[in-house]
């Protein structure tokens, strides 16, 4: 008994201790109170202590299980099944609690324990779903009470799609919380009823052997009758909601008849009984009138469709469910009408590497056993796309003190044009004057002690930021011994003991996050110039109920920035008001901000929102909804799928000279045999954030496009491109891409290869396949795009900014600065260095040039003193600058090289 | 004709079956009355003798339905029916 005490206590305190630390980290760290947050201010309490009342029996010492218990035991039966009973009566027998108010009162608390801890555990009770958000927002101004007989009257009275749309707040909320407190209590009452039934039974009491089983029909009856306004109503509906609502009174009726009367027995004609005989007839009357009905209108079903099925339900549907999935404001184009921009800056934006390519040539760059990368994500900042690679750790071993102590941080991000497949420093990527450690990143599970006197973290840094949580006397005694760290809990180095906890940033935002919430599991860096943080996108993600909604409720919320060094956080709402949940979760997350402005550019939304081949979104809801036609509908002819080999790609597109980052989903007609492309899709970032554009490929569209699909086929049976796809070994074939340069579609194809040396892999671009999206008979190779590009096309770049205007900008930067620039004849050194080579062929390299040209200044020719800068040629599209230094005797050449046309 | 015969049926120690309306009557040992196994005074079944020849489609249809709930045939067709209603209503439920 002690024992049990004991880890009775245990466990209840380290459960204490838990939510202690979570609420003081979440309290110092985001600035938020986490437990009023997740207990929905209490009303999860309240919740759970009321629902758990109504398993109380409202009569003392009353108990339908003991009283069946105890009928049993005066029965026969226990003579038939002896195993039934197997504990000897010692007391007489009674059928009720009466002298035993003690145990009535604990079998009374057991229940409401029970439930009371269903419902604190689940947020809810199985079968109803989760409820606590129901009340608040009740008390919070979302829905409607005056609505809810209009809600109520549904199945009779159908409303039109908009109609339905204002009410679902209401449906959602009133109406929800009436519908769950009445299921709750019938479900509570038919279980009641049930045992009394099989009690009767037993006592052979006909008549309430016949009451019970009416009124466990009529507690079930009155379940279906009230979720019947969540029912999709096609023209049947009203006459099948008016038989449930004969039946649920027949079945209360003779439920209370058989209470009070029952069977007389009489001979003689009575009362009650010509009464009954009247309302059977009466009864089956209204029966059979409906059934009839429903009979002839399933049999004229084909012949009126669009009446009987399109109008009142199909259209009601499409319209709902695209309000749902919040993809009503899709704009429908037809993809004559995809923007062409500008062709050289499109073919310099052109994603070359793929994640898988970009990932397998990060790892390499990692030079240490105890980090790895944790996952490869596209962002785009200041203009270029990269993909950046986090380290995360990777323990060499798995003791405690190496765990919690010494491997507390990774110090590693590694960034890849998406473009050119070159590294790039995150110090220049983010604008940050130093790469920043990763004490809270992907992966990173466990709790990790810093500043402890006597160890050192690895790297021989120290964390200097602010600690979660501080463990201080008897909270530190307790946490280590859970730990089983016996030295720590009773004799430690020090008093107080700093703790990083919940360190993985995507569960650090999802406990903070309640029912309805999401996150893409998909986190991305993002910068202000001055810190690094991962951005954690959150979305709306509700079940509505309505039979009328095809989809979850499903919105872009917010986005929930975790500092990768201090764990600090903070969320920016970027959700539109929508006079429902996003302004329910607004009010809820009233501390949050507006996003801002550094921000906006570099915001993404969020693949799991738009959809994936696992995890169903907005566009896989668009496949099939987005069509408005009857007989289109019914024939499936331009419903959409994902092609197995695309997903949502993360791009650069041009419109005229402006750049947009965007998600583009390509996709095929369902389940065509000619893979042909029926359209794509274009999400918007940035700026634009939540804007979402579906190009077509529509009847009038002149000429039939190929899918992703089929311009792989195209690829692999090309005569040019098939030979030379067997004589690379370890190939890959990265990511389909299409895009629309000079007003004609083209899907590039990259094509990685992959060797591995002494267990080091190495990736490399092998060459890059372009495809008319027209025909896919036009299929050519480069060493990148604009070779491609201009090799399947047969024209000749046009240069947009002229090499000499490149050459003169390039000079500009030593003699703004009040350096000479010099020709010499020839020029010798000891010892040449080249510290830089750049490519400048485009303005779009511009930025990438002008920086490398100031750090090769102010790191050589300021560093030295120079006031001549000496420039050759090599060839006639490469210009090298450079200065002569002596060191000790050596002359030494430092240069920078710049090919610009 | 049949009233009188039913009549000598129900006074004398005669223990075969007699059939009116296509219901069983049988007497038992303790002078009570079986109509399709349910059990009746004599007077009962007299009455019920009458009704089941009443020219009233109403009396008949009492006699029957006094029969088939005295002999519980009437509430096993009711919970029968009932459930049928009920996996009807179940099923037809989108």
């Amino acid at each position: 008994m002690f024992l049990i005490g004991l880890i009775v206590f245990y466990a209840t305190a380290s459960s204490w201790l838990k939510f202690l630390i979570f609420e003081v980290m979440y309290q110092e760290k985001a600035g938020l109170n986490w437990i009023e947050i997740v207990f929905y201010h209490n009303y999860l309490l309240i919740v759970a202590v009321l629902f758990g009342l109504l398993t109380v029996n409202p009569f003392p010492r009353h108990s339908d299980l003991f009283s069946l218990r105890i009928a049993y035991k005066r029965s026969e039966l226990p003579h038939f099944f002896p195993f039934l009973n197997p504990f000897k009566v010692r007391r007489p027998q009674t059928l009720s609690l009466k002298g035993t108010l003690k145990l009535w009162i604990l079998w009374q608390f057991v229940k409401w324990f029970i439930t009371f801890t269903i419902v604190i555990s689940l947020g809810g009770l199985p079968i109803l779903g989760h409820f606590p958000l129901i009340f608040y927002a009740m008390t919070h101004g979302v829905g409607d009470w005056f609505l809810v007989p209009r809600v109520f009257m549904l199945p009779l009275v159908p409303a039109s799609g908009q109609e339905i749309i204002s009410l679902i707040p209401t449906m959602e909320i009133q109406y929800r919380a009436l519908y769950v407190i009445l299921v709750t209590l019938l479900g509570i009452v038919s279980v009641r009823m049930f045992l009394k039934l099989i009690r009767h039974v037993l006592q052979r009491e006909r008549n309430l052997v016949v009451r019970d089983f009416f009124g466990v029909l009529t507690c079930l009856t009155s379940v279906i009758v009230l979720g019947a306004p969540y029912w999709s109503t096609d023209i049947t509906t009203p006459y099948d909601y008016i038989i449930d609502v004969t039946l649920l009174v027949v079945f209360l009726l003779s439920a209370i008849s058989f209470h009070f009367r029952g069977f007389s027995g009489s001979v003689l004609p009575t009362k009650f009984r010509t009464l009954s005989i009247f309302c059977a007839t009466v009864i089956v009357i209204i029966l059979l009138a409906n059934a009839s009905s429903i009979a002839s209108l399933r049999l004229n079903w084909n012949n009126n469709w669009v009446n009987y099925e399109w109008i009142p339900l199909t259209s009601k549907k499409i319209e709902v469910t695209r309000w749902a999935a919040g993809i009503q404001d899709v704009d429908r184009l037809s993809i004559s009408n995809l923007p062409s921009g500008n062709i050289t800056k499109i073919l310099s934006l052109v994603r070359q590497w793929d994640q898988e390519a970009a990932y397998t040539k990060m790892k390499n760059q990692i030079g240490v056993n105890w980090m790895t990368l944790s996952d490869s994500d596209i962002i785009y900042i200041h203009g270029r796309e990269y993909w950046i690679a986090p380290t995360t750790i990777i323990y060499p071993s798995r003791d405690w003190i190496s765990v919690h102590m010494i491997y507390t941080h990774a110090t590693k991000m590694i960034a890849i044009d998406s473009h050119e497949g070159e590294f790039v420093s995150v110090a220049k990527v983010f604008q940050v004057n130093q790469e920043p450690m990763i004490y809270y990143g992907e992966g990173l599970r466990d709790e990790v002690y810093v500043n402890v006197k006597g160890f050192q973290e690895i790297g021989n840094t120290s964390y200097s930021g602010k600690a979660d949580y501080v463990l201080s006397g008897w909270q530190r005694v307790l946490w280590f011994l859970v730990q089983g760290q016996f030295g720590f809990a009773l004799s430690p180095p020090q008093e107080s003991i700093n703790m990083l906890y919940n360190r993985d940033v995507l569960q650090r935002v999802k406990d903070i996050l309640i029912y309805g919430l999401n996150v893409d599991p998909d986190v991305y860096l993002v910068s202000d110039g001055n810190r690094v943080y991962f951005a954690a996108q959150v979305y709306v993600d509700y079940p509505l109920h309505s039979g009328f909604t095809g989809s979850n409720y499903l919105r872009f919320f917010a986005v929930v920035l975790v500092d990768v060094e201090d764990g600090s956080m903070h969320g920016y709402i970027v959700g539109k008001s929508d006079r429902f949940l996003i302004d329910f979760y607004k009010n809820y997350y009233s501390f949050w901000d507006s996003p801002p402005e550094w921000l906006l550019p570099q915001l993404r939304y969020p693949e799991a929102l738009l959809g994936t081949h696992k995890i169903q979104g907005q566009l896989d809801i668009d496949f099939k909804y987005h069509v408005n036609d009857p007989f289109t509908w019914r024939s499936g002819s331009d419903f959409y799928e994902r092609p197995v080999a695309t997903e949502v790609h993360y791009v650069l597109t041009t419109k005229g000279e402006e750049v947009n980052f965007m998600g583009l989903q390509l996709v095929e007609f369902k389940d065509s045999p000619g893979r042909n492309l029926a359209g794509l899709y274009m999400a918007y970032n940035g700026p634009k954030l939540g804007q979402v554009e579906l190009y077509s490929v529509t009847n009038t569209t002149a000429a039939q496009l190929i899918g992703p699909s089929a311009a792989l086929q195209a690829l692999d049976t090309d005569d040019y491109v098939r030979p030379q796809l067997t004589l690379l070994k370890n190939k890959r074939l990265g990511n389909i891409l299409l895009y629309s340069i000079g007003h004609n579609l083209y899907y590039f194809i990259p094509v990685y290869i992959t060797t591995e040396i002494e267990n080091a892999v190495m990736t490399k671009m092998a060459f890059i396949v372009a495809i008319d999206a027209t025909t896919g008979a036009s299929v050519a190779t480069g060493e990148d795009a604009a070779q491609a590009y201009y090799k399947i096309t047969g024209s000749i770049p046009i240069e947009e900014t002229k090499a000499e205007q490149r050459l003169e900008e390039i000079m500009k930067q030593f003699t703004s600065r009040g350096y000479s620039l010099v020709q010499p004849e020839k020029i010798y050194a000891n010892v040449e260095i080249q510290i830089k080579n750049v490519t400048y062929t485009n303005d779009v390299m511009w930025s990438q040039t002008s920086y490398e040209l100031n750090t090769f200044i102010q790191e050589y020719v300021e560093k030295y003193d120079q006031t001549e800068v000496y420039y050759w040629y090599t060839d006639n599209s490469t210009i090298k600058f450079g200065i002569l230094v002596s060191d000790r005797g050596v002359v030494k050449l430092y240069y920078i090289s710049i090919l610009y046309k | 004709m049949q009233r009188e015969e039913f009549d000598l049926w129900l006074k004398t120690t005669f223990i075969g079956v007699f059939r009116v309306a296509g219901h069983k009557f049988e007497k038992t040992a303790t002078g009570e009355v079986l109509i399709d196994r349910g059990t009746y005074t004599r007077e009962e079944a007299e009455l019920l003798f009458l009704m089941l020849h009443s020219r009233n489609p109403f009396t008949r249809l009492n006699a029957e339905i006094v029969i088939s709930e005295r002999n519980g045939t009437l509430i096993k067709a009711i919970l029968v029916v009932a459930i049928i209603l009920f996996v009807i209503l179940i099923t037809r439920i989108r």
